[in-house]
C-alpha cells in the first residue's frame, strides 16, 4: 500500500461516494435508488459426503464448452444476469434420466456476468468460482432446473472442475472430493479423472 | 468496539483530527507466513468490502405470506447483528421490517422467496451503494430445513452483503466471521466476534466508501471536547492456496477513541 497510489484513489472514491449517495447525513432518509448493484450468491451448506454429491446430482459429466452467452434469467422484475453455456458431453458418469448420450449438447446455466436489469447495472460477484468460457473442458455435477431441460451446478463451486490444465484445482467447498486425494487442493488431471471414474463405476455409472 | 484487539507488530498510529484525512501507510505490504497470519484470526478473517454502505432508516418489505414469524424475526436479528454495533458508534442506521408487496413505492429494500435453483444458488443478496433497492432472496428449498438459529445465520450473512462485505472463503475462518461462505456460528453472538467488528470499523469509521481507506475521522464525544478514532496499520496477509501465494485482506484495526478538551 503505497502513499502515492493511495491518495488519488482515496479522493476519487470519496468523490464517487458523494456523487452516488448524495452525501447522506446521519439520520437522513436514504437517497434515490442507485444505478449499480452487486449480487453475492450463496450456495448453501457444503456437501458432506461423496454419496450426498452423487445423490443430489442429476447428471455428472465431462464436457466441452462450445458457446457461452450472457442472458437475463427471465423477463420478470426479479431477473438476474446468468451465463448460459452449451456443453458438449464427452463422458457421462451419472444420468438419472438415462436420456443423455455422448456428443449431445446440454445447457448449463451459471450465475455470472453483468447486465442492465431494468435500469440498474447488476453484476454478479462469482467469488472464487471460475466462469466458464468456450473451449474449456470440465467435469461438472449438475442439477436439472425445475420445469426445464437446463442444468445448474450442484453445490455451486463444489460442482465444477476445470480440466484444461495438467493440474485440476479442487475447491475447498468440495471436501468429499478432496478427501479422495488426501485433502490436496490440486491433483494431476489424469489422476483426478481416474479416481472420479472409479467412484462412478462403483456406483454403477459411466458411459 | 474492538478495545481488546491485540496490537499488531510494526504498528503506526495515525495523528488526530478531520484535517488529517491523508493516510500514512506502510511503504510496502508486509509478508507474513500463513501460520502467523492464521494466528491473528481477527485480521485474517476480516471480510473484504464492497464500495457501498447503508446509512439511514430503511423500510424493508418482506414478501407477504412467504415467511414464518420466526423467519421474519430472524431477518431482524440478522440486520441488528451489524446495525447495533454501528449505532453504538454513533451511526444512524435502522430497518423497519414488515410484510408488504415489493412493488410498494415505500419499500427501500426487499426480502423475497424466489426459486434460485436455475442459478444453483441457495440465497443471494444484492447490495447497492446506498442500500436503496437492495434485496435478499432465499430459495424455497432452503425453507425446508434449519431452525431459527439457522435462519439467524442465513439472514445475518445476507445482511452482511448489503452492509458491504464479501464472502470469506477460507475454511480456517469458519466460526470466526458471519461472512464465512458456509457459516456455522450457531446463535449470533452479541457483540459480534472481532473479525466482524473489525470489518465494521474498517468500513464505517472512515469517510471513504472504498473500505479500508483508513482516514481518521472524529468520533462522537462531549460537546466541549474533540474526539478522534485511533487506528493501527495492519498487515496485508498472503496465503498459500492452490499452488500459489494469493493476497488476503488488508485491514485497518480500530483501537479506541481518544479525546482532548477543545482549545
Amino acid at each position: 500500500m503505497m502513499f502515492g497510489n493511495r491518495f488519488p484513489a482515496t479522493i476519487i472514491l470519496a468523490l464517487l461516494a458523494l456523487a452516488t449517495t448524495g452525501a447522506t447525513a446521519l439520520g437522513q432518509k436514504p437517497p434515490n435508488k442507485p444505478d449499480r448493484g452487486i449480487i453475492h450468491a450463496d450456495y448453501g451448506p457444503d456437501p458432506t459426503s461423496l454419496e450426498e454429491m452423487w445423490r443430489v446430482s442429476d447428471l455428472i459429466v465431462r464436457g466441452s464448452v462450445k458457446t457461452s452467452s450472457l442472458q437475463r434469467s427471465s423477463a420478470s422484475k426479479r431477473a438476474v444476469p446468468t451465463t448460459r453455456h452449451h456443453l458438449q458431453l464427452l463422458e457421462i458418469l451419472k444420468d438419472d434420466t438415462k436420456s443423455h448420450k455422448v456428443n449431445q449438447a446440454i445447457t448449463l446455466v451459471q450465475m455470472a456476468g453483468s447486465l442492465d436489469i431494468d435500469g440498474m447495472q447488476v453484476t454478479v460477484d462469482p467469488g472464487r468460482m471460475p466462469i466458464l468460457a468456450p473451449k474449456q473442458e470440465v467435469l461438472v455435477f449438475l442439477r436439472r432446473v425445475d420445469g426445464s431441460q437446463d442444468f445448474s451446478l450442484a453445490y455451486g463451486p463444489a460442482g465444477l472442475y476445470v480440466l484444461d490444465d495438467p493440474t485440476v484445482t479442487i475447491p475447498a467447498e468440495a471436501r468429499p472430493i478432496r478427501s479422495l486425494f488426501q485433502e490436496k487442493g490440486a491433483v494431476p488431471r489424469n489422476e483426478f479423472l481416474t479416481v472420479v471414474k472409479q467412484q462412478a463405476a462403483r456406483r454403477g455409472g459411466g458411459q | 468496539m474492538s478495545h481488546g484487539t491485540p496490537r499488531p507488530n510494526h504498528a503506526m498510529r495515525l495523528s488526530k483530527g478531520w484535517a488529517l484525512s491523508l493516510v500514512l501507510c506502510l511503504a510496502t505490504p508486509t509478508f507474513t507466513p500463513i501460520a502467523s497470519a492464521q494466528g491473528d484470526a481477527c485480521a485474517y478473517c476480516t471480510a473484504q468490502t464492497e464500495p457501498y454502505e447503508v446509512t439511514g432508516n430503511y423500510k424493508v418489505c418482506v414478501e407477504p405470506g412467504e415467511f414464518s414469524a420466526a423467519q421474519i424475526r430472524a431477518m431482524g436479528a440478522g440486520a441488528e447483528y451489524w446495525a447495533a454495533p454501528l449505532r453504538a458508534k454513533g451511526h444512524s442506521v435502522s430497518f423497519d421490517i414488515e410484510e408488504r408487496e415489493e412493488t410498494d413505492p415505500a419499500c427501500n429494500m426487499t426480502i423475497v422467496a424466489e426459486p434460485l435453483v436455475n442459478q444453483g444458488a441457495d440465497a443471494e443478496a444484492l447490495g447497492t451503494s446506498n442500500g436503496q433497492g437492495a434485496y435478499i432472496r432465499v430459495s424455497p428449498t432452503r425453507t425446508t430445513y434449519g431452525g431459527e438459529e439457522s435462519w439467524n445465520e442465513l439472514f445475518g450473512h445476507e445482511w452482511g452483503h448489503i452492509f458491504g462485505f464479501k464472502n470469506v472463503n477460507d475454511s480456517n475462518c469458519e466460526g470466526k466471521t458471519l461472512m464465512y461462505r458456509a457459516t456455522h456460528m450457531g446463535n449470533l453472538p452479541s457483540p459480534p466476534p472481532c473479525s466482524d467488528t473489525n470489518a465494521l470499523a474498517t468500513k464505517y469509521s472512515t469517510n471513504s466508501q472504498s473500505g479500508g481507506g483508513g482516514e481518521a475521522q472524529p468520533a462522537d464525544g462531549e460537546d466541549n471536547e474533540e474526539c478522534w478514532d485511533v487506528y493501527w496499520v495492519n498487515y496485508t496477509y498472503y496465503q498459500w492456496s492452490d499452488g500459489s501465494w494469493t493476497q488476503g485482506p488488508t485491514t485497518w484495526t480500530y483501537l479506541y477513541t481518544e479525546c482532548s478538551p477543545l482549545e
